[in-house]
């Protein structure tokens, strides 16, 4: 990753896969955004080492999730199983990303999915997951590794998206004036490059008083991508808040900070299940 | 009788018309006619067939060709039709409830194209409300509560399942094919060495609590349809009652403008129900795949989704005033009873109710329907779906395809819409009677026969309306005016068209095809005005493209390749005279005809008749003279000749009695022995009391010996004899009627064969007296005597016979 002066440079995504619709839609998205930047994009597939041990345990039997039958993990049937979803991911994988052209690898590894996803992140400037993968059984909206994901220090970069979605314009960058927030403005400038319109900016002040200046502070660095902003203000800045002014932007694309000093520390997490729009946490 | 009073005079001849009855000097000067004139029956019949409203009572105009019977029926029909109310429209919608058989509405007339863009506006105001309904906020949150409800429940129920499993170390793990239930420690499933680490306590506490929570997940699993199918009811629930609010007011405004239509209002009803359990059709978007989709679901039955709320307007009477009056120029089955058509689609054939087409009864429906009979009886299946409908008094639209096939395919069967249509058939008389004998249901179908007449009586009123009728004809085909001499001379072809000088044709399309011609004449000559002239120049021209044949046969009797004599006497020769018709164009053809008389057993023999070229009628002609024969000259002695008669040269076959007097004249020649002037040709027909009786195409006859006659230069000798009772046809041409006014040709008139005999011989025939005998030289006379002569002859002869051989 290079900083030059305010412009940000892309060179190495890296997509988890897993063969769920939104896995895909993180894969659409990364094969998009390694196309923009030119950068080298790594497909990351892990077949998780517990589903593996499940087969070595004689007592675990395996329920069918829609005939409810249970059977015996057999390790055979489900080396073939991953082998199958394997290929399956990565057709698909090679297929999207030779249509646009992009300097492409698919890796399979075998271990712990977060731990694989996170050792496989560190080298990249940007990890992209979709919001949950077949680990729902919960029903709740973030899964393990975009939780995971959320929680790491790296990359600097980390997009969550939900099947359905695609980044896209507008932009909506959370502002709060913080070194975080001024590198989120650059990197909705760098997404801009070639589009056209202005990036709505969304400030998070304490008080009416801080609403002008960091409005000021924030145009002036759009301003230096010749970029235009729209503003608004939130005043009274709690999650439930922010999320209901990010559902009225309407926008496509969320950009925001990793750590907000408005907010507690997890505080985002719950953020990140209500909103349904690509969220691209900058750190 | 007298040679005198047999011959007419040129005033017989030709039955001029009297131009001072004529007070205008052109037809300009006339008005139209207003009547129909000459067809007095045909008239009646007709109004009696309009006023017949009962089933049955259809008209058949018979006639032949050219007599205008279709415009004489349009005219009756449609001067009734405008007294008549405006049939009502007739539509087809959509059955909801039986897609394959469309339902029918009647409206008022002009009501249907209402109704029609009434559904059509319907349909856009739906799209919208249901729209706007269905992405209310209060739709939208309302579905995610039921959406999120169920989501929750499955949740709550797999977190609780999730929790117990957590608290033992337990966790619940996706696999590609499933859920599995394994020991985990720090997200790690324990692997086999670390649980035979653990006590067998553990062991087995660790597989019993698996297997509970394997169990208990089975239960949430089994449960998920359930809550899915209850999210799925609340999800309807919901939907059917933000249509039924979107829907209702729309509906409500509809009903109240049809409430006075009962059809209607139940229609809507269907409508409404259906568009609330289908509401989410109006909200498909306009992409590719809702298309296919359409595309898939239409060919599994059906209409597209929205095409069933539309309104085909089959009959629509917006414009018309009255009741219809239609005339199908081509009666097709379909083009008669209606069709439903198709359209491919994905290589299949479909159809729906908006492709049913109306035929000719629909459109009539109410009115009147005029077809040519022949044009109906040629179409395969025309006739019996004619019938059918009338008989039923409703038009079901069938598929012939289907009715005919061997696989039932699956098409429409619309509901048959009642009909009330008065029928007149045009056709010519024999087809009429063909029917009427041979279709049981004709004569209970078509119960009015309007008979019309292709002639109408000559008198002064009537040909004073005639030229009115001229001056109609002429101001519709906007033709020169016609000055009071052509006029005259059309009136008089007109009598010549019908051969019979008391009667006019009342053929118009062949006076109408005269005065163009006239007209056209007139034009080369840049007049302005249509003379006698003119109009004989398109009589003139009218025969001589006909008459190539007449042409031919005339220089061949002049070339003597067929011998006619003209001048001189022959005994048992005579001139005979036939009618050829070719085409519309008829023509003399003269004949000599010859007879032979021998010793035999009382025969005659029609040479013709032997050789299979003489028609019954011909045949009948000769077993009548020879009747006359027996009957005037063997009462006291068989007749003891063998007598044959032919025609001479003649190739072709030969019908008709018309030549029976010239047969008996030769014959009677050839008896006594006699000479028959061949400056005289002759025809009549004769019956067995000798008198001699009308017979056809007299006109033809004298004008086709005249010209032979003509052609060689005319003695003063010649002639023809016709019947007395063919007098009044006489309607001769100028030519001829010159030549007799100057003494140069006659016509003779007669009335037995006693008075022909006399002519052509210049012998009396002389009458029987009281003891059965004739005077002496007569002719009858003469011809007693030898056949009294040949009865003792053969007497003699068999006498003879008998003495030679006496076994």
């Amino acid at each position: 990753m290079n900083t030059q002066g305010q412009r940000y440079n892309i060179r190495r995504i890296v997509v988890a896969l897993d063969a769920s619709p939104h896995s895909y839609a993180a894969l659409e998205a990364a094969v998009r955004m390694a196309a923009h930047f030119g950068a080298e994009l790594l497909g990351l597939y892990v077949e998780d080492i517990n589903i593996l041990r499940l087969a070595e345990l004689p007592f675990v039997r395996e329920v069918g999730s829609f005939s409810t039958t249970s059977r015996r993990v057999e390790s055979q049937d489900i080396e073939r199983q991953l082998r199958l979803r394997t290929l399956t991911i990565q057709r698909k994988f090679i297929s999207l990303a030779t249509q646009q052209q992009v300097q492409q690898t698919f890796r399979v590894t075998r271990g712990t999915v977060v731990t694989e996803i996170r050792e496989a992140a560190a080298e990249a400037d940007v990890l992209i997951v979709g919001k949950a993968g077949w680990s729902k059984i919960s029903g709740r909206r973030l899964g393990s590794t975009a939780r995971a994901a959320y929680s790491d220090d790296t990359p600097d970069l980390t997009v969550i998206l939900q099947d359905g979605t695609r980044l896209g314009t507008p932009l909506l960058v959370v502002y709060d004036g913080s070194p975080l927030g001024q590198k989120a403005l650059d990197v909705a400038a760098a997404l801009m490059q070639t589009r056209t319109g202005p990036i709505h900016v969304l400030l998070l002040a304490d008080g009416q008083m801080r609403v002008s200046g960091l409005q000021a502070a924030a145009a002036a660095r759009l301003q230096a991508h010749d970029i235009a902003g729209r503003y608004r203000a939130l005043t009274e800045s709690n999650v439930p808040k922010l999320a209901r002014a990010i559902q009225c932007e309407d926008s496509a694309t969320l950009i925001i900070p990793v750590r907000i000093a408005l907010f507690q520390e997890d505080a985002l997490l719950d953020l990140l299940e209500e909103v349904d729009v690509p969220i691209l946490l900058v750190r | 009788m007298k040679k005198q009073d047999a011959r007419l005079s040129a005033a017989q001849l030709y039955r001029s018309v009297d131009l001072k009855q004529y007070d205008f000097e052109t037809t300009a000067d006339l008005e139209m006619l207003q009547e129909v004139i000459g067809q007095p029956r045909a008239v009646q019949a007709i109004r009696f067939g309009i006023d017949m409203s009962q089933p049955g009572y259809n008209i058949f105009a018979l006639g032949p060709t050219g007599l205008d019977k279709r415009k004489l029926v349009q005219q009756f029909f449609t001067e009734q039709a405008a007294q008549q109310p405006t049939p009502p429209d007739w539509c087809y919608v959509h059955n909801f409830d039986h897609p394959h058989k469309p339902r029918t509405i009647e409206l008022p007339a002009g009501k249907g194209e209402d109704f029609r863009n009434d559904m059509e506006d319907l349909v856009e105001e739906l799209r919208t409300a249901l729209s706007a309904a269905f992405e209310s906020e209060e739709y939208q949150t309302r579905r995610q509560t039921i959406e999120q409800e169920f989501r929750e429940r499955q949740a709550e129920a797999f977190n609780e399942l999730q929790q117990r499993a957590q608290e033992e170390g337990i966790a619940l793990i996706r696999t590609p094919s499933g859920i599995a239930i394994a020991p985990v420690k720090d997200g790690e499933v324990l692997s086999p060495e670390e649980i035979q680490k653990l006590s067998e306590e553990e062991q087995t506490h660790i597989q019993e609590e698996i297997t509970t929570l394997q169990e208990d997940m089975q239960k949430i699993i089994r449960q998920v349809p359930s809550w899915q199918h209850k999210m799925r009811e609340k999800l309807n629930e919901l939907n059917h009652e933000m249509a039924d609010f979107a829907v209702g007011g729309l509906m409500d405004e509809l009903c109240e403008k049809y409430e006075d239509f009962p059809d209607v209002i139940e229609h809507l009803d269907a409508v409404q129900k259906d568009v609330v359990e289908n509401a989410d059709q109006f909200l498909s978007s306009e992409d590719g795949s809702d298309q296919t989709m359409q595309a898939i679901t239409q060919r599994m039955g059906g209409p597209p989704a929205l095409q069933r709320y539309v309104v085909n307007v089959l009959v629509d009477n917006t414009e018309t005033e009255g009741a219809a009056v239609i005339y199908e120029d081509n009666p097709t089955y379909q083009n008669l009873v209606g069709r439903v058509e198709h359209r491919a689609q994905m290589g299949a054939l479909l159809t729906d109710f908006t492709l049913i087409k109306a035929g000719a009864l629909h459109r009539a429906n109410g009115g009147y329907l005029i077809l040519d009979a022949r044009k109906v009886l040629m179409q395969p299946y025309a006739w019996e779906g004619l019938k059918r409908a009338l008989r039923a008094q409703e038009i079901h639209i069938e598929s012939l395809a289907q009715i005919y096939s061997l696989i039932s395919t699956i098409s429409l069967d619309p509901e048959p819409i009642p009909l009330k249509v008065k029928v007149a058939l045009l056709g010519e008389r024999l087809l009429y009677y063909l029917l009427w004998q041979l279709d049981p249901d004709f004569a209970e179908l078509f119960k009015v026969a309007v008979d019309f007449n292709e002639e109408m009586a000559r008198d002064t009123e009537s040909q004073r309306l005639y030229a009115q009728l001229l001056v109609t004809l002429i101001r519709k085909e906007e033709l020169l005016h016609f000055d009071r001499g052509a006029v005259a001379r059309v009136i008089e072809h007109s009598a010549r068209m019908v051969g019979d000088a008391e009667k006019l044709s009342t053929r118009m399309q062949n006076v109408t095809d005269l005065l163009r011609e006239s007209d056209h004449w007139a034009r080369q000559e840049e007049s302005d005005v249509v003379t006698a002239r003119n109009v004989q120049q398109a009589i003139d021209a009218q025969i001589y493209r006909a008459d190539r044949l007449r042409e031919r046969m005339q220089e061949a009797i002049q070339r003597e390749t067929i011998l006619i004599d003209t001048t001189g006497a022959v005994i048992g020769q005579i001139n005979g005279l036939a009618v050829l018709q070719v085409g519309d164009f008829a023509f003399a053809r003269p004949s000599r005809i010859t007879a032979r008389v021998t010793l035999g057993k009382g025969q005659v023999v029609d040479i013709e008749r032997e050789v299979e070229l003489s028609g019954p009628l011909h045949s009948k002609g000769v077993l009548i003279l020879s009747g006359f024969l027996k009957g005037r000259y063997a009462q006291d002695q068989p007749l003891s000749l063998s007598a044959s008669l032919v025609f001479e040269q003649s190739y072709g076959g030969v019908d008709g009695d018309s030549a029976s007097s010239a047969e008996l004249y030769a014959l009677l020649s050839a008896i006594a022995d006699v000479e028959i002037k061949q400056s005289l040709a002759v025809t009549g027909s004769v019956n067995q009391r000798g008198q001699v009786q009308a017979i056809g195409g007299v006109n033809e006859k004298i004008e086709g010996f005249f010209d032979v006659c003509a052609a060689r230069g005319l003695t003063g000798e010649q002639g023809v004899l016709i019947p007395a009772s063919n007098v009044k046809y006489l309607m001769l041409r100028r030519d001829v009627v010159e030549a007799v006014e100057k003494d140069q040709f006659h016509v003779y008139a007669v009335e037995t064969i006693d008075q022909g005999i006399e002519l052509l011989t210049g012998i009396p025939a002389g009458q029987q007296d009281a003891d059965g005998n004739y005077p002496e030289g007569s002719l009858n006379a003469l011809v007693a005597q030898r056949l009294k002569m040949m009865a003792e002859k053969r007497q003699s002869f068999s006498e003879a016979t008998k003495e030679e051989s006496p076994t």
